[in-house]
């Protein structure tokens, strides 16, 4: 059986995995080397490649993990373009340029990173545009700006302390007040652009449900510091007097932005996996086999969308544990996962789009639903076969039961009425015997007829003793008094007038009929009472004689005395759930209980 | 002496019928049902029922609840019912509410045709009618249990006949006794087993049965 969501469709190659992974290791060597040419501090070398190598890394665990999401692919071209400004320290003026060139790419990058974290596609039209237009400055603009750069006339236009760069490849002519004017408007329209997008991530906040969020929190975070880096970097450019040494304040925040991200989105990363591991939770909620309601309410906490459904089979559609049908069509921001196997759907997931952000924990949630179902069908079809079990001798009884009616019936149709016949016409054939006959053929005809009578006899005690005729006919009281009729001992019998369901009755009979047989035979009675009422919903018979005592109590194995034939009785009256009481203290009498449920 | 015979097996009815009709007795009308004999005795006004205790459609106390019905009418129909067992909660049943004209007797009795016609004209004059074994059974018991230890020989015979229904003059007629003699052996028997004195033979039946059931 194949399990659906256990694994994201498709898996990134391991060579294509290491091999961005050396390329990303030989960028951030490169920048370094570049860096520390134009005289970086081992300090700024560190900082620069954990960001680089930050995102990188995280990227790469990402893409590995969720090959289907572009955020880890995003991630790793952040953490690769991270390094690209660091040509300007090349002596290769090519190079320099490009450097010089792309040294916001990794900006428009994160800005693309952030609209379109968690999903990795874009949620709509107007992000698409802005990440278009990040692309879009970095490229024109960053052309037209690197087209009037000298890097010996405008050292601080860039973030390296660039004085013996260059020369810039691209450089066109050198104007100081256009390329400042380029420069700043550049500038501002990053800032524009920065700001923008950080609107666009305070609307997807407000709009999100608490799952998306939870998942959001990474991109929120890195918003929150590229504000403050924005911030800071307005206060640089329009009051870069007031700050000093500007460079050295810039660069904390704009660093602690960069190096914050990737971090954040670890975090993410390491939060989905601790999460994973409560699916641990989820199996010991299961192992407690709990309700459908506790069973949502866990899974609600485990995947951490308080709005989740867990939706069980009703007839055509589903409903929630409450029982009230779920809406057949799919909700803006719902996805419904099947719990169920390719086979049987009988169960979903309603819950919110945001947790398809790790299918794999969903996947295990379905898991956990599928163990929780099968155990409850496992559990209720051993209950059905315990009941079955239970049932199954009252039931054989009962067949038994009317099998011994319908016998005695058709002996008393049958055999019983033909021999009544024939002992009738036999006696019309012996009266017209003439009187002058053989005598030895009267004797015969005598010898036929008590033959006869024998046969007749015999045939109705082998009937009573197959089912007792007045039983069905007059019900338990006059059935106990016929038994105390035939009891060679004095019987009282007390019984309510009333009907019973046969087999109880049957039951009944059978018990008193042994109970007397027995304080007959063993206990040596010499008064037997036997009591039949009803109480509730139960026939209660009692049988007491005043016998010898000491009879072993069948159920409980209690034997005061010699055992005798009581075991019978407990089956019997086990078989219809009924209970069996034996008191019988030693010299003091036998007291049988026998209550039996008429339901 | 006219007669319903209502039994369900073709065959035995079918013999009954012979052998009423060869004794004389005038079968006015004969039924496989206990449904309906009702008014075949409304219609036909018989001087007794031959009745089976178990009729269709279930089996059970069919017969029991005509034989009450018809003597429920007190319209001099007597009932004789016929069983299979010895047994005798039937019998006491219909007694309890209607003591005169009743007879209940052993099926293997139909064999013997005096007995059978003797039992008719007995019900049929309103008079009770218990068959001898069943006496005679629950008479052993009640022996055993030295119940009837107290009772002579002659006392005992007395008891027997009492049970069976038989009228005074019949029990002085097959005892040889005169009737002061017989009043003094019921009187004592009475005394002895504790039982109320009761001058009608039908009253007595149901005393006596229900002393020797206990």
């Amino acid at each position: 059986m194949k399990l659906r969501g256990d694994r994201p469709p498709g898996t990134v190659p391991l060579p294509t995995l290491t091999g961005w992974g050396a390329a990303a290791l030989a960028a951030g060597l490169g920048g370094c080397w570049a860096y520390a040419r134009i005289g970086a501090e081992p300090a700024d070398l560190a900082r620069d490649l954990c960001v680089g190598w930050a995102f990188a890394g995280s990227g790469l665990v990402a893409w590995a993990r969720r090959p289907a999401n572009r955020t880890g692919p995003l991630m790793l071209a952040e953490g690769l373009t991270w390094f690209l400004g660091n040509l300007q320290g090349t002596p290769v003026p090519l190079l320099f340029t490009l450097g010089a060139w792309g040294e916001a790419l990794n900006l428009a990058v994160l800005a693309h990173l952030l609209l379109v974290f968690p999903d990795g596609r874009a949620g709509g039209a107007g992000e698409r545009r802005l990440i278009a237009a990040g692309y879009l400055l970095v490229a024109v603009g960053g052309l037209i700006r690197v087209l009037l750069y000298d890097p010996a006339a405008d050292s601080s236009a860039s973030y390296l302390t660039c004085t013996d760069c260059g020369p810039n490849a691209f450089l066109v002519r050198h104007d100081a007040d256009l390329f400042g004017a380029v420069d700043l408007v550049y500038r501002w329209a990053g800032v524009a652009l920065t700001v923008l997008v950080a609107l666009r991530m305070v609307q997807r906040w407000r709009a999100a449900s608490p799952a998306r969020r939870r998942v959001l929190l990474p991109s929120w975070v890195a918003v929150g510091l590229s504000l403050a880096f924005v911030g800071w970097e307005m206060l640089y450019l329009l009051m870069p007097r007031l700050l000093g040494g500007a460079d050295a304040v810039l660069a904390l925040p704009s660093d602690l932005t960069e190096v914050a991200v990737p971090v954040v989105f670890l975090v993410s990363l390491l939060r989905m996996r601790l999460r994973r591991a409560s699916v641990g939770d989820l199996l010991v909620a299961v192992g407690r086999t709990p309700t459908a309601h506790d069973l949502q309410d866990t899974l609600r906490r485990t995947l951490g969308d308080p709005t989740l459904v867990l939706g069980l089979r009703t007839g055509a559609g589903h409903a929630d544990p409450d029982g009230r049908p779920l809406p057949a069509s799919r909700a803006p921001d719902r996805d419904v996962t099947p719990a169920g196997t390719d086979q049987d759907a009988g169960a979903v997931l309603v819950h919110d789009s945001a947790l398809a952000e790790d299918p794999a924990l969903l996947a295990a949630a379905c898991a956990v639903v599928r163990l929780w179902r099968r155990n409850a069908l496992l559990r209720a079809q051993a209950e059905e076969q315990a009941r079955a079990a239970r049932t199954a001798p009252g039931r054989l009884l009962r067949t038994v039961d009317e099998e011994r009616r319908r016998l005695e019936r058709d002996l008393h149709d049958g055999a019983q009425t033909r021999l009544v016949y024939t002992l009738m016409t036999l006696r019309r054939l012996d009266a017209g015997l003439p009187s002058g006959v053989d005598p030895a053929l009267r004797r015969t005809v005598t010898e036929v007829e008590g033959s006869l009578r024998q046969a007749l006899e015999e045939l109705r005690d082998l009937a009573r003793g197959i089912h007792p005729e007045v039983l069905g006919r007059a019900g338990i009281g006059p059935a106990l008094t016929s038994l105390a009729e035939q009891c060679p001992v004095p019987v009282t019998v007390e019984a309510e007038p009333g009907r019973y369901p046969p087999l109880v009755e049957s039951t009944a009979y059978f018990v008193v009929s042994e109970a007397l047989a027995n304080a007959v035979k063993h206990a040596a009675a010499r008064r037997i009472e036997v009591r039949a009422r009803r109480s509730g919903a139960r026939l209660v018979v009692e049988v007491a004689d005043d016998g010898v005592g000491g009879v072993a109590d069948p159920a409980t194995g209690a034997a005061a005395g010699g055992g005798t034939g009581l075991t019978g009785l407990v089956e019997r009256v086990a078989a219809v759930c009924g209970s069996l009481e034996v008191d019988s203290p030693e010299g003091r009498g036998t007291r049988i209980r026998v209550e039996l449920p008429c339901a | 002496m006219r007669v319903i015979v209502a039994e369900d097996s073709v065959l035995l009815r079918m013999g009954l019928v012979r052998l009423l009709e060869e004794r004389g007795i005038d079968v006015v009308a004969e039924t496989g049902t206990a449904r309906g004999l009702l008014e075949l005795v409304e219609a036909k006004r018989p001087d007794a029922v031959l009745l089976d205790v178990r009729m269709p459609p279930t089996y059970t106390d069919e017969g029991v609840r005509a034989a009450e019905a018809v003597l429920a009418r007190r319209s001099g129909t007597g009932v004789l019912l016929l069983t299979q067992y010895v047994e005798t909660s039937a019998a006491v049943q219909v007694l309890a509410r209607s003591p005169e004209g009743f007879g209940y007797l052993l099926k293997d009795r139909v064999a013997d045709p005096d007995e059978l016609c003797t039992a008719l004209k007995r019900v049929a004059a309103g008079e009770s009618a218990l068959d001898p074994d069943i006496v005679v059974r629950l008479l052993r018991r009640r022996r055993t249990q030295g119940a009837l230890d107290q009772l002579t020989d002659r006392e005992g015979q007395v008891l027997a006949l009492m049970a069976e229904g038989w009228s005074n003059d019949e029990i002085s007629r097959r005892l040889r006794v005169g009737a002061k003699t017989l009043e003094t052996h019921i009187r004592s028997v009475f005394t002895k087993l504790g039982l109320e004195p009761d001058a009608g033979a039908n009253r007595r039946v149901l005393a006596v049965l229900r002393y020797l059931r206990a």
